[in-house]
């Protein structure tokens, strides 16, 4: 998988990520580290652009869930991590609400599967293109 | 200050290589005078202060010294006498420049012998800097010795010496550090205050993660190029011996993770069903494959309580790999178990499920399942999903390979999920295929994907027989396909048949 960063000049704090390729087990925790990357350099609300991921695998919905918590400034416990992860409770806050700082841009049809069957589209917006994203943020 | 013959010649020296010539002057004397006139050696006492011939130099080209003789001595023997004192002079020069270097040598390898000895026995980070920090003030007759982390963290910090001298050297280095890091091998700096430092990089995998710094106080010797290389060897040893450490300490880890990894395998196998139960008008079969990593796939069967003719169904998935996943499969399975028992139906059980996950969910990852609750009586299934992929159903007729509809979210990200209930008859003769992503997700070597087509064509071909059949197809045809590539994902398969109707089944 490839990533493009791009930063919206005029929006403050919003990074445009753009995902290229499979996001699977082999590389959903490269997405994380890239995620809490961007975090520290003042990254506060994300469009992810799938435009040209063609797959999405189980392992990958960890890493969007994972994103949306390192926004809200929780340090998701490593997922392949051992007893110590499994130790740490009670670390997700998601209310059910729509995540206020993840916006999905155009999935394809694999990736769009994925996210209607497993519910994810109900918490983390998807918009048409990039700009409709942006300025629902 | 000259280096005279007085210093390099030895008395005997010079007399045997007078005396070697004096046959060649019988009339006159010979002497070997410093530059300045003092006589080094004569053949007998020179009447006056010497003057005139012929110099002799160092192999560097300095002036040491002058042959001179009395009168008569002809010139081509003086010039002679200076190119054998000069020889002479070169075998010396030549001698203790080799023995210099052979001693140096000598002693930076006893130097270096001994701090494999020390830094290398030194097993942790802050042992070996220790370590280094006591060698090089010894080795390097310093005052202060620091060793100065180029990021918090990578190397420990350390010092010796008097605090505040400490400090001085500390607050003068650190500003140019990075520069210093950044040049190969050793720097010596002159501070404004008078002190002499030595600051030489530790590379640690690669990166320059440190340095060494030594310092003398004013009015002691400066640090010259000899002390350099000295603190490069040292620096390069500690170097060595972090490197080490740190491979050894990620190489505890990778095996405890192993450990892991083999417990949660171990875990993961224990909890499956070992023999599927005994329903009368049901079979059942069950395939499952690990990947190299421990993933969360786990099915089970269940008779219900108070419900004797009903039995429960589980396929899910846990999203992520390793021992958190194995782990929460095993927080999970007794815990679908025990729901479903309480709970009137799949959809109030899973909805249940969800809502203790999220309270006590141990870790980040989700779980995707199906549950069926089957009368075994009716052939009804009843089912709900909560984002598991869709169970296939091979009808005994003529119908074609059907998804099982309907899927909600998965479990353990929203506190609150709204899962709906379906129904679906199961016909005698008709099979029902539960699996997981680790079917439609094998690659081939072309990194072609399984899919969803070609398993409900392996499903297929085991219309109207039986359960092992029907997993036996669709296993081989994975394994077919991937031809050997590795998997990347666990696969679970689960098939129940409900028995055709024959004459001597109890009606």
């Amino acid at each position: 998988m490839r990533t493009t960063v791009e930063n919206v000049a005029d929006a403050d704090g919003v990074t445009v990520l753009a995902l290229e390729g499979e996001l699977d087990a082999s590389n959903y925790q490269d997405l994380i580290a890239q995620v809490r990357d961007l975090v520290v350099r003042g990254t506060r609300r994300l469009v992810l652009d799938l435009r040209d991921l063609s797959y999405m695998a189980s392992s990958g919905l960890v890493a969007l869930h994972s994103a949306a918590l390192l926004l809200r400034g929780i340090e998701p416990p490593d997922p392949e991590a051992g007893w110590g992860a499994f130790h740490s409770l009670g670390l997700d806050v998601s209310s059910g609400a729509p995540d206020p700082n993840v916006r999905l841009v155009a999935p394809q049809p694999a990736v769009d599967r994925v996210l209607d069957r497993t519910g994810l589209k109900g918490f983390f917006p998807v918009h048409p293109d990039r700009a409709a994203a942006i300025a629902s943020l | 200050m000259s280096v005279t013959l007085a210093r390099l010649l030895d008395r005997g020296r010079a007399n045997a290589l007078l005396e070697a010539f004096a046959p060649l002057a019988p009339r006159g004397w010979l002497a070997l005078v410093d530059p300045d006139g003092t006589p080094v050696a004569a053949t007998r006492e020179p009447p006056a202060p010497p003057a005139g011939g012929v110099d002799v130099h160092l192999p560097d080209g300095v002036l040491t010294g002058r042959v001179v003789g009395g009168e008569g001595v002809p010139p081509a023997v003086l010039a002679a006498l200076a190119r054998a004192v000069e020889a002479v002079l070169a075998e010396i020069h030549d001698r203790r420049m080799v023995s210099l270097e052979a001693l140096e040598r000598y002693r930076e390898l006893a130097l270096l012998y001994r701090l494999a000895g020390t830094i290398g026995s030194a097993v942790d980070p802050a042992g070996i800097v220790d370590e280094l920090l006591a060698e090089a003030v010894r080795a390097l007759r310093s005052e202060v010795a620091l060793v100065v982390p180029a990021e918090e963290g990578s190397v420990p910090r350390a010092g010796t010496g008097p605090t505040d001298a400490q400090e001085r050297v500390r607050a003068s280095v650190s500003a140019r550090l990075g520069a210093i890091l950044a040049g190969s091998g050793g720097t010596t700096v002159e501070t404004p205050d008078g002190w002499s430092l030595l600051v030489t990089p530790i590379s640690v995998g690669e990166r320059p993660s440190a340095a060494l710094v030594l310092g003398r106080p004013p009015g002691s010797p400066r640090f010259a190029s000899p002390d350099q290389r000295l603190g490069v060897a040292l620096a390069e040893h500690a170097s060595v011996a972090l490197e080490r450490s740190r491979l050894q300490a990620h190489d505890a880890e990778r095996r405890r993770l192993e450990q892991e990894v083999s417990l949660g395998r171990r875990i993961q196998r224990s909890l499956l069903p070992q023999r599927p139960p005994d329903i009368a008008g049901w079979s059942f079969a069950t395939h499952y494959e690990a990947a190299t990593q421990v993933g969360g796939d786990f099915y089970d069967f269940f008779r219900l309580r108070d419900r004797p003719t009903s039995f429960g169904l589980v396929i899910a998935d846990v999203t992520g790999k390793g021992i958190g996943a194995a782990l929460l499969m095993a927080f999970a399975r007794p815990l679908f178990r025990a729901i479903a028992d309480q709970y009137p139906g799949p959809a109030a059980a899973l909805t249940q499920a969800n809502r203790v996950l999220v309270l006590e969910r141990p870790t980040p990852l989700f779980i995707t399942a199906f549950m069926g609750i089957v009368d075994s009586a009716t052939g009804l299934l009843r089912y709900a999903s909560a984002g598991h992929e869709p169970p296939l159903v091979v009808p005994a007729g003529r119908g074609r390979v059907r998804r099982l509809p309907g899927s909600g979210p998965l479990l353990g990200a929203f506190p609150v999920v709204s899962l709906a209930e379906h129904v679906v008859q199961l016909h005698p003769g008709d099979l029902l295929l539960l699996h997981t992503d680790g079917a439609i997700d094998a690659r081939d070597p072309l990194r072609r994907r399984f899919g969803d087509v070609r398993l409900a064509r392996a499903a297929g071909s085991a219309r109207g027989r039986d359960a092992a059949e029907l997993v036996a197809s669709v296993a081989g045809a994975v394994a077919r396909f991937a031809a050997g590539e590795p998997a990347a994902d666990d696969l679970a398969l689960v098939a129940v048949r409900r028995d055709p109707v024959t004459d001597d089944t109890p009606v």
